[in-house]
């Protein structure tokens, strides 16, 4: 007979917190990733249901819980990628549906919304995902190297050259769309 | 160091402006600014909906916890009469009320040779006398009040006393539920007619089982008990025929440990003193011993362990 050390174990009230401190996040990668809020909704409550059964098998001593739940939540983003056979782009479109009608000066912003969602739906896909990682899950270089099993300054450099590359077309897009 | 600690207790909080700027060595902040505010508010429905997953999942695994339920338990108690973790504390607290006082009762499990550390040693052989009702006696066994199932904070914060806890479990094991029950205050009267007050115990059962990724290993009924009573020196309790113990020692303390169970030859009829004999090669054991006031009864079932596992894991008790 084998014997181990006793588990210990987290609390549905302790995982409740987690919850709370990350929905945002994690909705907010989500939807940058799969461009449809309904889809982001469903495969935001997916992954904290994951992460509710195998919450067993999560080892503090490998990874922080932030990493472990935004893995959980890529995995699930790419399955079902896998099983919509494409890839979808980020998307506002129908970010605000639900919503009041937004106010004045956040009408005039989605002119730039609009713009930068084109933009970012014209990058490499691995690029969108470091910009759903840093931007929309606001994620750390350090956590996004962790998940992403990448070098930490690599994560950096990337997002560096991206910024670089969108500033650079929004710029020019904003210029046509003040002249025109 | 507490699993909420390395759970970030810190809290996670996204990166805002000005932390992405300072990451990326950035001079212009504007597209930061418009990037950060393309993130998106969840719903109220998704809060709710991500909210209700542990209230869900809590209380399924409660109401798994929960099982075997009053129907569940007769099927079960030819094996586990009076001995599994899983009949409550209530049956407990019954039992050591109704041995010692009920006459028909003693008389169904054989007169008490012995009882120890919450164990009722009775003669091998059953007495079956024509007085004895055998519907009677099924009515006694099945009197049982399912408790149900807390977490062991809910059980502590009933208790007056800290709730130790086993440090070594069989691999794969986890705590699966606890149950705090007490049994009504007993009155009997003693062959000299004079008045007897039983305040019955607090009891605290906790409910080990094995986790969701080690399930097959194990035999679908193994299971792991582990009783504390707030007293020592109790009277009544779960019963086994006498000459089945064996004097062991907890951590240098006096211990009794029972291998086997009660079974029923006639699994199609109820448990009943003509049905029930004691099987001692059934892989069912029982540990029990005193300690800090306290009393402490060990049982498993189906774990194939030994002597000394059993053992072993009372000495980690905490």
């Amino acid at each position: 007979m084998i014997f181990r050390r006793r588990l210990n174990t987290v609390t549905a009230d302790e995982f409740a917190r987690l919850y709370e401190q990350h929905l945002d996040a994690v909705f907010s990668y989500c939807l940058f990733q799969v461009a449809d809020r309904q889809l982001a909704e469903d495969l935001t409550a997916d992954t904290f249901e994951q992460v509710w059964r195998d919450r067993r098998r999560y080892n503090p001593e490998q990874a922080g819980f932030t990493t472990w739940l935004f893995a959980i939540a890529r995995h699930r983003i790419i399955d079902n990628q896998r099983q919509q056979g494409r890839r979808t782009h980020l998307s506002l479109d129908g970010q605000h549906k639900d919503e009041t009608p937004l106010p004045e000066e956040q009408v005039a912003r989605e002119g730039q919304f609009t713009c930068l969602r084109d933009l970012i739906r014209a990058l490499p896909d691995e690029h969108q995902e470091l910009v759903a990682l840093k931007f929309g899950a606001g994620l750390s270089n350090r956590r996004m190297a962790e998940i992403l099993n990448k070098n930490e300054s690599a994560i950096g450099s990337a997002i560096y050259r991206i910024m670089q590359k969108l500033r650079q077309q929004w710029e020019v897009e904003n210029v046509s769309s003040h002249e025109a | 160091m507490s699993h909420h600690t390395k759970l970030e207790s810190g809290g996670f909080r996204q990166q805002a402006v000005e932390e992405i700027v300072a990451e990326l060595h950035l001079e212009n902040d504007e597209l930061v600014r418009v990037l950060v505010g393309l993130r998106p508010s969840p719903s109220q429905a998704l809060r709710q909906r991500v909210r209700a997953i542990t209230d869900m999942e809590q209380a399924k695994e409660m109401e798994k916890a929960g099982e075997p339920r009053r129907e569940r338990i007769l099927p079960l108690l030819p094996r586990l009469v009076l001995r599994a973790s899983v009949v409550t504390a209530i049956l407990l607290v019954a039992v050591f009320l109704l041995i010692a006082a009920v006459p028909s009762v003693r008389a169904t499990f054989g007169r008490i040779m012995q009882q120890r550390f919450g164990l009722v040693l009775v003669e091998p052989v059953l007495e079956t006398t024509s007085a004895i009702e055998p519907e009677a006696n099924s009515e006694v066994l099945t009197e049982v009040k399912v408790i149900p199932p807390i977490s062991l904070e809910e059980a502590q914060a009933q208790v007056p006393f800290t709730i130790p806890m086993p440090a070594i479990l069989p691999e794969g094991f986890e705590l699966w539920a606890a149950r705090v029950g007490t049994g009504p205050h007993g009155e009997s009267m003693d062959e000299d007619g004079n008045r007897i007050v039983t305040v019955p115990p607090i009891a605290v059962i906790l409910h080990f089982k094995p986790d969701e990724d080690n399930q097959g290993r194990y035999h679908p009924e193994a299971t792991l008990g582990l009783d504390i009573m707030d007293r020592i020196g109790l009277s009544g309790g779960y019963t086994a025929p006498a000459g089945s113990e064996q004097e062991v020692d907890v951590n240098g303390n006096s211990a009794v440990f029972v291998k086997g169970a009660w079974i029923r030859p006639d699994e199609n009829k109820p448990p009943s003193p003509d049905n029930l004999i004691w099987d001692d090669a059934y892989d069912a054991a029982m540990l029990s011993w005193e300690a800090n006031g306290l009393t402490y009864i060990l049982s498993g079932s189906h774990l194939g362990l030994s002597q000394e596992d059993y053992i072993r894991i009372a000495e980690s008790v905490r």
